[in-house]
C-alpha cells in the first residue's frame, strides 16, 4: 500500500541527491548508510516531505525516520491525523 | 563597457568549453548574474557576469572552445548609446531578400571540450565515433564516457559526418565529471604537499554547550529552518578568524597575500567520486542562520555540478569536515594557493574532565593545517582557542 509513496519519496530523494542511482535504493535499509547521505542532504530530504504533505516533523522525531519505508509509514500515519 | 571572459579556474587550466549561453544581447544582467555554463577540465559550472549591464553581443557561439582571457561578451553600461549603424533605407527590391543574408554553411568540424578530448586520448576513442549531446553538436565529457560503454561496432552505425540533432536534456544532471575531478584534486594536492611546508595542530572541543544551545533553537523551528552543527562549526572558525586573521589569504609567487574578504571554502564529497570545495562567499558578513542557507544551497548546487566559477576559485580558507559518521580527526592538506585548511572529526560521546568530575560530553576533534611559510605553531594554537573559546558560548542565530 505504501509502495507508490515510496516511489514518490524517491523521487524526491533524487531531486534533492541528484547524483543518486534510484535503481540500487533498497527502502528498508537506512538511507543515510546506504546512500551516503550527509547531514544537509537529510535534512533537505526531511523539509521537502514536511512541506509537501504538510506535517510537521519535530526534532525528536527525526532519529526514527531511517529508511524510505518508516519515512512514507510516517507520512501515512500523520496525513491520517488531518 | 563591460566584458565578460573565459576565467581562469587555476593555474593548469588553459581553455574552457562554453557549453551553453543564459542570456542573450539585449538582455539586462547584473553583478553576479549567471550568463553561461562553462566546462572545464575540473568541472562544468556556471560563470557569473562581473559587470552590471545589458548584453550587447555574443562573441563566442556554444560549443566552441576557447582560450582562458578570451572575450566572450560584452556588456554594455545601462543607458549608454547603443552602437548601431546609420540606418539606410533599404532601396525598393523584388528579390527576396533572404539569400543575401543567409550566411556561408561552415565547414562542419567536431567541436568538443578539452575534458572530453582528453579522456577520449586516454582511451583511444575517436572523437568521430562519438554521439554529441552538448548545445550545437558540441562532445562533450559525458558524450566520451558513454561512448566507452558501448561497443565500438554500435558506434560506427552513426554516419560520423553528420551531426545529429541537439538533444534537449538538462545539460547537468549526469555526474561524468568523476574522472576530470580526480584528475584536479591530485594536480592540487601534489602542488600542495611539494611545495607547502605544513604544520598541523589538533584539540579536542566539548560540543554540549553548544549543541544544548542548538537543541533549544531548534526544538522551536519547522525542519526547513533548523540549523546543523555543520553551519555552528562553520560560523565559529570565520568567527575565529578575526583573532587570527593572518590564516586567511593566499601564498603568491612567493609572498603572503592576506584577504580581507572570507570566502570559506566547504569540502563537499561527491557521490560520484572526490571531493569539491566550493566557497560560501563573504562568509564573514553573515549570521548564523544565512550562512546555515547558504551552506544549504552551496550543497544542493554542488551535488546538481551548478556552481559558479567564482564560488570554485574564490576561497580564501578550507573547512574540511567528515560529517556525523566519520572518523575522530582530519589532517588537511592544504589546497593552494590558501595557506590552511581546518578539519572537523565526527563529534562522539566521550569522558569529560572538568573541575575536577568527569562528566560525558559530546566532543569533537579540531584540527589545523597550516602553511609555516605564512603562521607558526603559536598563532595556530591562538586560532584553535579561539575557536574553542566561542564553541562555549551561547549560539546566536
Amino acid at each position: 500500500m505504501t509502495e507508490p509513496l515510496v516511489a514518490e519519496l524517491l523521487s524526491m530523494l533524487c531531486h534533492i541527491a541528484p547524483d543518486i542511482d534510484p535503481g540500487v535504493v533498497d527502502p528498508r535499509r537506512a538511507m543515510v548508510d546506504q546512500l551516503d547521505l550527509d547531514s544537509m542532504d537529510y535534512q533537505s530530504f526531511l523539509a521537502a516531505i514536511s512541506s509537501r504533505y504538510h506535517i510537521e516533523i519535530p526534532e525528536t522525531d527525526v532519529a526514527r525516520l531511517r529508511t524510505l519505508e518508516e519515512v512514507a509509514s510516517y507520512v501515512t500515519e500523520h496525513q491520517a491525523q488531518h | 563597457m563591460g566584458e565578460i571572459r573565459m576565467p581562469s579556474l587555476g593555474a593548469d587550466m588553459d581553455a574552457g568549453t562554453l557549453i551553453e549561453w543564459r542570456i542573450a544581447p539585449g538582455d539586462r544582467v547584473t553583478r553576479g548574474a549567471i550568463v553561461a555554463l562553462i566546462e572545464t577540465q575540473k568541472a562544468t559550472m556556471e560563470l557569473e557576469s562581473f559587470v552590471d549591464g545589458e548584453i550587447e553581443e555574443l562573441l563566442v557561439e556554444a560549443g566552441a572552445t576557447v582560450a582562458v582571457g578570451t572575450l566572450l561578451a560584452r556588456v554594455r553600461a545601462v543607458g549608454a548609446e547603443v552602437q548601431v549603424p546609420p540606418r539606410v533605407e533599404p532601396a525598393p527590391s523584388i528579390a527576396p531578400p533572404i539569400a543575401a543574408v543567409m550566411p556561408a554553411q561552415p565547414a562542419p568540424r567536431i567541436r568538443s571540450s578539452p575534458a572530453a578530448r582528453k579522456l577520449a586520448r586516454e582511451l583511444g576513442l575517436d572523437l568521430q565515433t562519438v554521439v554529441p549531446s552538448g548545445p550545437h553538436g558540441a562532445i562533450v565529457l559525458r558524450d566520451v564516457e558513454r561512448g566507452r560503454a558501448r561497443p565500438v561496432a554500435a558506434t560506427l552505425v552513426q554516419p560520423p559526418a553528420v551531426v545529429p540533432p541537439v538533444v534537449q536534456r538538462p545539460p547537468l544532471v549526469a555526474p561524468a565529471v568523476t574522472g576530470s575531478v580526480r584528475a584536479a584534486i591530485a594536480s592540487a594536492m601534489a602542488r600542495s604537499k611539494r611545495e607547502i611546508p605544513h604544520y598541523y595542530l589538533s584539540h579536542s572541543i566539548s560540543l554540549e554547550a553548544a549543541l544544548r544551545s542548538l537543541s533549544t533553537i531548534n526544538a522551536a523551528r519547522p525542519i526547513a529552518d533548523r540549523i546543523l552543527p555543520a553551519a555552528v562549526m562553520l560560523h565559529a572558525v570565520m568567527r575565529a578568524l578575526w583573532e587570527v586573521p593572518e590564516l586567511n589569504g593566499f601564498w603568491i609567487d612567493g609572498a603572503y597575500q592576506p584577504s580581507e574578504a572570507v570566502h570559506l571554502g566547504t569540502a563537499i564529497a561527491l557521490r560520484t567520486g572526490g571531493v569539491i570545495a566550493p566557497a560560501i562567499l563573504d562568509a564573514d558578513q553573515q549570521s548564523l542562520d544565512q550562512l546555515m542557507s547558504a551552506l544549504r544551497d552551496l550543497v544542493v548546487r554542488a551535488r546538481a555540478h551548478r556552481l559558479r566559477a567564482s564560488e570554485l576559485t574564490g576561497a580564501t580558507i578550507t573547512v574540511t569536515s567528515l560529517g556525523d559518521r566519520g572518523c575522530e580527526a582530519v589532517w588537511g592538506v592544504i589546497n593552494p594557493p590558501q595557506v590552511a585548511i581546518i578539519g572537523f572529526g565526527a563529534f562522539a560521546e566521550r569522558p569529560w574532565a572538568s573541575a575536577g568530575q568527569v562528566t560525558c560530553h559530546r566532543v569533537i576533534t579540531a584540527t589545523l593545517s597550516a602553511d609555516h611559510r605564512v603562521t607558526d605553531g603559536h598563532r595556530g594554537g591562538r586560532f584553535l582557542a579561539e575557536l574553542d573559546r566561542i564553541l562555549q558560548e551561547p549560539i546566536t542565530p
